[in-house]
């Protein structure tokens, strides 16, 4: 890694259907617990698909400028987006020790708003239906635009704590938030922060996009066994739950973080990032684009194969995924692909889409720190075809020191993170 | 001019704009001078009190872009898109390049890519019968599985995703490596350049291919901006003048082909400017483009220090100009600050092909590099999400560029 400055995590923060907060989802996701469940937010009844991993259970949002956020009404993908990166901040001791605003950059992964297009679909019904303009105007509110848009959690995180350095919103599908906080690391290795705050949020539990994935065939129609729908690398695997939350990170300068005595909670180390060129919905069945991911990463990182030792899995459950990322982490480790952990996080809470590369970080960091690798639920019948060493039914204790991150989205960006436990 | 320069360089450039369908034409027209603003034509907008656009008119997409089966799954940005990377391949000269698994691509894009259109009026379908006019988010969701169902190509589905021209450009010209999406808005374009000098610059990507696209022009967009009080009503944009009253949509594609000098020289590449330095800041007050020169001043300075360059240094300002008068007045406020006075000549192009959004940035470094200043010259953009990019572009070929 020659003289690049080294990148420390100082601090942690979840929202996801497993709990409202990093250790609640953390305990319930080694204890086994699934959150796929049916809908509720809205009644799916004649949908083709009925099951979601919602979140069901949110912390009070920290103390907001009501003044300034209330024209804004948060979302939920901004609800959770605030309360994950407070809790990121608050583990890192930001709140009692905030840096200079000028030297703190933002970089989150979002996706569009899109509960609001329902909103905007009335205004919309109304304008047809009258064939004027006119009446409809007064029924306009102008916020709805940039409440719809992917960067409006970046705007009220900038708000929130105050930040000054550079800020990017990072929309790539699933491969958002781990775009997200590999955008993190490239600010901090550039000069450009000494702190970045990163992560991922998404709330796509509603019915247009249900209606949008179940029309492609991408969705597990398992409605009448939700708790078995999510089943990553496993035989009878039909499709991914759609789920949704928020993961964030604070990054550090690692000579910033240790002369502050900041918790340091693991270390970012490596970002590869890749397209595909293949297809809209597809990935390429030789997992080519999401090996260079990894390649690329563990180059960045300046580590072998052999130094993994654990793989957090994109690992949606769908068929096509699970077998091209298999055939890619074959290629990418070799040999030393069968001495290599390999679990989802999927099958117990789903797919946070935009936040899924955020939060499996997240965890990820989580298995180094406390050397147990948590378990891929419902993988009763391993697809030969994918012949990884899968952790299965129990969380495998092991001192793993690396692990990596995979996430690749639809349009087909690939995005792979290098986590590594802290040993200082 | 630096005759050897290091680092990444622009060989190729790409526009598709409400004054060509290409870079030569755009070129011409931009020459000549006038405007490409008219009445929308896109949708009816006859009783709407914003109805002027700079649309992109006589593009069919079928017979420039080279899958006319993708075409079908585009929405308009993705197509423009499409189009300006491939202007930009074919001005760099690099048709068929062998590292092209490694080339980056950044595409400034986003919301605006939906096909909002067809997709609210699907849902507009959905509405309730009995739905009461102020239950804004009601919607029958089994009349929308069924509308849905029988009436959207599933592959329709997907338009709704923002990287939708990322994921198109990168199989038109089968760019495999570094990239991203960036969240659209009126700094974005600037944004992307500069995460593709900055790809290119540490080796991440031997070249890339990065800019915006927006088409900005449909219900949605004209009625929320127009309510928002950022439309001219009476259709004119008019920058910096003492009448102007509010900008114009406009819609358009740039690209650049950005690569390393080296690897330009070897294959016998012109490079025809880089960029010298960028800067950007954000402002968390209201919702549109700034009203406070602070902003504007503090990237312009964080530009010129990472371009190692002073005010006097400059030939050019570009302005962003959006023609809505406390952010032209801002601006205006920044620059006097930023120059101490000595403002350089000025370039504020909206009044011609509109604001572009999200390919704002792109389209006036496109032309800047196509029509150099003699030397070094500031180009801003800033974005109603509270941010504001600058770039410092340095011409490198003399003259202006075919």
């Amino acid at each position: 890694m020659g003289d690049r400055h080294r990148v420390a995590v100082t601090g942690l923060g979840t929202v996801t259907p497993l709990g409202p907060d990093l250790s609640t989802s953390w305990d319930r996701l080694l204890a086994g617990d699934i959150a796929v469940d049916r809908i509720q937010a809205w009644d799916p009844s004649g949908f083709p698909v009925r099951i979601a991993a919602e979140v069901r259970e949110e912390r009070a949002l920290a103390a907001l400028d009501e003044d300034w956020v209330g024209p804004h009404r948060l979302d939920r993908r901004i609800r959770f987006a605030m309360q994950a990166a407070d809790e990121a901040w608050r583990m890192a001791g930001l709140h009692d020790d905030p840096p200079d605003a000028e030297r703190v950059g933002l970089s989150v992964g979002a996706e569009a708003g899109r509960k609001l297009l329902q909103k905007v679909s009335a205004d919309y019904a109304r304008w047809r239906h009258l064939d004027s303009l006119e009446p409809v105007l007064p029924h306009i509110d102008p916020h709805d635009y940039p409440r719809l848009q992917p960067w409006a959690p970046t705007r009220l995180l900038v708000r929130q704590f105050g930040i000054l350095g550079p800020s990017r919103t990072s929309s790539t599908a699933c491969t958002s938030g781990a775009q997200a906080l590999g955008r993190g690391l490239q600010m901090l290795r550039r000069g450009d922060a000494d702190v970045v705050l990163a992560g991922g949020t998404d709330a796509l539990v509603e019915a247009f996009m249900v209606t949008g994935f179940a029309l492609i065939s991408a969705l597990s129609e398992r409605n009448d066994d939700p708790r078995r729908a999510s089943r990553p690398f496993d035989l009878d695997r039909d499709g991914f739950v759609l789920a949704e939350g928020a993961g964030f990170a604070v990054l550090e300068d690692g000579e910033r973080a240790l002369a502050r005595g900041a918790p340091i909670l693991g270390w970012l180390s490596g970002y590869g990032s890749s397209l595909n060129a293949y297809r809209i919905t597809d990935s390429p069945p030789d997992g080519s684009g999401a090996y260079q991911a990894v390649r690329d990463a563990l180059r960045d990182a300046d580590l072998r194969p052999e130094q993994v030792d654990y793989v957090n899995a994109h690992g949606t459950s769908t068929v096509m995924n699970d077998l091209s990322e298999t055939r890619a982490l074959r290629r990418a480790f070799g040999d030393h692909c069968d001495r290599l952990a390999v679990s989802s996080n999927k099958g117990q809470m789903g797919h946070l889409v935009a936040a899924a590369g955020a939060v499996e970080a997240v965890f990820g960091w989580c298995a180094l720190r406390h050397g147990v690798l948590p378990a891929t639920a419902n993988l009763d019948r391993p697809d030969p075809q994918c012949d990884l060493d899968h952790v299965a039914g129990e969380p495998r204790r092991a001192a793993a020191r690396r692990a990596v991150s995979n996430s690749f989205g639809f349009g087909g960006s690939n995005a792979t993170l290098v986590l590594e436990r802290d040993e200082t | 001019m630096s005759a050897a320069p290091d680092g990444p360089v622009i060989t190729g450039v790409g526009m598709i704009t409400p004054l060509g369908l290409d870079r030569e034409a755009t070129l011409v027209r931009h020459d000549v001078g006038g405007t490409a603003i008219g009445p929308i034509e896109r949708f009816d907008a006859s009783d709407f009190p914003w109805s002027a656009a700079a649309e992109v008119r006589d593009f069919v997409p079928r017979k420039r872009l080279p899958d006319r089966k993708a075409v079908k799954l585009m929405s308009p940005p993705a197509r423009l898109a499409v189009a300006a990377a491939l202007d930009a391949r074919t001005h760099a000269g690099d048709v068929d390049p062998p590292d092209a698994r490694d080339g980056g691509l950044f595409v400034a894009a986003g919301y605006e890519t939906i096909d909002l259109d067809s997709v609210l009026r699907m849902m507009a379908a959905c509405r309730p019968e009995e739905a009461d006019a102020d239950a804004a988010d009601a919607i029958d969701v089994v009349r929308l599985w069924r509308e849905a169902r029988y009436r959207m190509n599933p592959l329709n589905a997907l338009k709704i995703l923002p990287n939708m021209a990322l994921a198109h450009v990168s199989i038109a010209l089968g760019l495999q490596g570094a990239n991203s999406s960036i969240g659209p808005h009126g700094a974005s374009g600037l944004q992307a350049l500069s995460d593709a000098r900055r790809a290119v610059g540490s080796g991440e990507a031997p070249f890339a291919v990065a800019g915006g696209t927006d088409s900005p022009i449909n219900v949605f967009m004209v009625s929320y901006f127009g309510v928002e009080g950022l439309l001219s009503p009476s259709g004119r944009c008019r920058p910096f003048a003492t009448d102007a009253d509010g900008t114009v949509p406009g819609e358009a594609a740039a690209m650049l082909w950005i690569e390393d000098a080296h690897r330009a020289a070897d294959r016998g590449a012109t490079a025809l400017a880089r960029i010298l330095g960028y800067g950007e800041a954000h402002h968390d007050g209201a919702y549109g483009p700034p009203v406070d020169s602070t902003v504007y001043r503090e990237a312009g300075e964080r530009a010129l220090a990472d371009a190692g360059l002073r005010a006097e240094d400059l030939r050019r300002w570009v302005a962003d100009g959006w023609g809505v008068p406390p952010s032209d007045r801002a601006e205006e406020e920044a620059a006097h600050g930023l120059f101490h006075g000595r403002i350089p000549p000025r370039r504020a192009g909206k009044a011609r092909y509109g604001h572009c959004f999200a390919a704002a940035g792109a389209v006036e470094v496109a032309l800047s590099v196509c029509q150099p200043a003699d030397g070094p010259e500031l180009i801003w953009g800033a974005g109603v999400d509270g941010s504001v990019a600058a770039v410092v572009l340095e011409p490198l070929s003399r003259g202006a560029v075919a």
